[in-house]
């Protein structure tokens, strides 16, 4: 296609010919001739007949867990007898990716048959999905008055949160799947603890008679463990951190590193896990077991981004739990509890029979405050917080999570399962 | 000045001509591709104008092998002006880093520098050798322009051989 340029040098043609033709004088034509020349020279020698690029533009890595060098590796290939003399690449990034090495636009040029291999460096530019591309590629004549534009379609990057090695919490949902987990079921079977005694039958391997108890009893007992299965869960996180500014961005990352860490530990462990994202910008990930799904869950949560909930949490709580989640299953809600509505929806849940349990990340206390309201509006928060935290403990098991401590440690010490009051 | 009549830039033609060249060399300079452009296209328009201004002052018209060479060798400088100012550009980007990619993509881009100047330039001189060829064809046809509906034709036919000739090989793509 022409270019702008290609215009502008036709208009003036034209407008010398008009000159000309309109004060009859033909020295005035015939400054119509070097341009109708160069067009004619441009087309016949700027570029081949036809021009045939491959383009490829690939991001490594295209996932990462962050704190790494990400490089985007662009291959151009003239697949056409005639040189490209004048090509310009430019490959799109957005405004956080700024390349530290090589530079996302460069002019080249490709010999016949032959291609460019170019790179582009940068560091980790934070969690988040990031569309690198279209790379785009102009071919132009010398003068640029021609254009050829091939692009290639936008590859993705995910930087996604890194999941922490932890110790889970013991969960003990009353809904269990049939396969062998790490979940207590309180019915005999195979494990790890103790669960009851039963008398030998023909079969039972010997190594688990109990001698004592035979001595007692005068015939052969057994020992029995209890059988460990998997679960349905449903992880929640609330990304409404509305609360102090520059606490704000910590808090939530908080959250989305717990929930990936969590999600992760319990998948290995071999549970269904699902995720809701709740806040400003919504998603949901139905509970799937296995390594696939836990890139899935990661990639969602990459793409989490802190703001306020339009719909409250409480009602997608119940909402969605209940559509995706079986009777009894658990339920776990990251969050940092500023939005008192929550416990309704606990209680909802609780009610229903799920397995509730809240790991609230709390907010630090900012160094200083910039005025007096300022402080004052801190304590009100808090002290509303620490209202709807005695709701939720007679409701759910709930763990407070302060800044410094390794989540391991919290959620290591999580042993309270049933609620105590549900109405 | 370029064979325009002094009269015709109001005798002005020493302080135009400086600011001109001003232009072209602080835009240059400075990296400002507007400007340089500026100064460019203000000695295109300066020429077109100068030529029209001897058709009205009747003063000596100018040698019109001389004011094509003029027009080529303007555009020429306006398009190498705007490649080194690419080049400039790009390169300050660069400038200052030393790893593999910076190093590599700096090599293509002296390349195409390199190939972009050889490329115009073969290009300018071949516009003019074919608009000096294609002056003297017209000088053997000896077509008076004061036959106004022949010149008319006459054009209308170029404008379309013009077109034929833009689109012939280069399908706009989309």
């Amino acid at each position: 296609m022409f270019t702008k340029k290609a215009n502008l040098y036709f208009s003036l043609a034209s407008v010398l010919l008009v000159l000309g033709l309109f004060l009859q004088d033909w020295q005035v034509s015939a400054l119509v001739l070097p341009l109708a020349s160069l067009f004619f020279l441009a087309n016949l020698w700027g570029l081949p007949e036809k021009v045939e690029l491959h383009l490829d533009h690939r991001v490594i890595p295209s996932n990462s867990f962050g704190g790494e060098d990400i490089s985007i590796q662009i291959m151009v290939e003239n697949r056409v007898k005639g040189e490209l003399s004048n090509v310009e690449l430019e490959e799109q990034l957005p405004d956080k990716i700024v390349p530290r090495q090589g530079t996302a636009h460069i002019r080249t040029r490709i010999p016949s048959m032959g291609r460019v291999e170019l790179s582009i460096g940068f560091p980790d530019p934070g969690r988040g999905n990031y569309t690198i591309g279209p790379l785009v590629a102009r071919v132009q004549d010398p003068f640029g008055l021609y254009l050829v534009e091939k692009r290639q379609e936008h590859e993705t990057l995910s930087v996604m949160p890194q999941p922490e090695r932890i110790r889970g919490p013991a969960l003990r949902p009353r809904h269990l799947g049939p396969w062998p987990g790490t979940i207590p079921a309180n019915i005999p079977g195979p494990g790890s603890e103790f669960h009851s005694l039963r008398s030998y039958v023909v079969g039972d391997d010997l190594r688990r008679i109990n001698w004592k108890a035979s001595a007692r009893n005068r015939r052969l007992m057994i020992n029995e463990t209890e059988a460990e299965r998997v679960t349905d869960v449903m992880i929640v996180l609330d990304t409404d951190v509305t609360f102090y500014e520059p606490s704000e961005a910590e808090l939530f990352e908080r959250g989305v590193r717990a929930a990936a860490s969590v999600t992760s530990l319990l998948l290995k462990q071999g549970n269904r896990v699902g995720v809701i994202l709740q806040g400003h910008e919504r998603g949901i990930i139905p509970p799937k077991f296995g390594k696939k799904h836990e890139r899935n869950v990661l990639f969602l949560l990459a793409a989490a981004k802190p703001g306020p909930a339009a719909i409250p949490t409480s009602y997608v709580v119940t909402l969605l739990a209940r559509l995706m989640l079986p009777s009894k299953a658990q339920v776990i809600l990251i969050s940092p509890l500023l939005d008192p509505s929550i416990v309704e929806g606990m209680r909802e849940l609780a009610v229903s029979g799920y397995s509730t349990m809240i790991l609230s990340p709390s907010p630090p206390e900012p160094p200083r405050f910039e005025s007096e309201a300022e402080d004052l509006a801190y304590r009100m928060i808090m002290l509303e917080r620490s209202n709807t935290l005695l709701a939720l403990e007679k409701i759910c098991t709930v763990t407070q999570w302060p800044i410094g401590i390794p989540l391991s440690t919290i959620l290591s010490k999580v042993r309270r399962t049933r609620p105590m009051v549900l109405a | 000045m370029l064979g325009i009549p002094s009269q015709a830039i109001l005798g002005l033609a020493v302080p135009a001509g400086i600011i001109i060249a001003l232009s072209g060399v602080l835009g240059m300079i400075l990296g400002l591709s507007r400007l340089a452009s500026s100064a460019s296209l203000s000695l295109i328009s300066l020429l077109v104008w100068g030529k029209i201004a001897t058709n009205i002052l009747k003063t000596p018209p100018p040698d019109t092998a001389l004011l094509l060479s003029q027009f080529v060798a303007t555009i020429f400088l306006m398009e190498a002006s705007r490649v080194v100012l690419s080049y400039d550009e790009e390169y300050r980007e660069l400038n200052g880093r030393d790893d593999n990619f910076s190093n590599i993509a700096s090599l293509e881009l002296v390349g195409w520098l390199r190939g972009q100047l050889r490329g115009q330039a073969k290009l300018g001189v071949s516009t003019l050798a074919l608009s000096m060829v294609l002056l003297v064809i017209g000088g053997f046809s000896g077509v008076s322009i004061s036959q106004v509906y022949f010149s008319a034709a006459l054009v209308l036919l170029f404008v379309g051989a013009l077109l034929f000739l833009l689109i012939h090989r280069r399908e706009p793509e989309g």
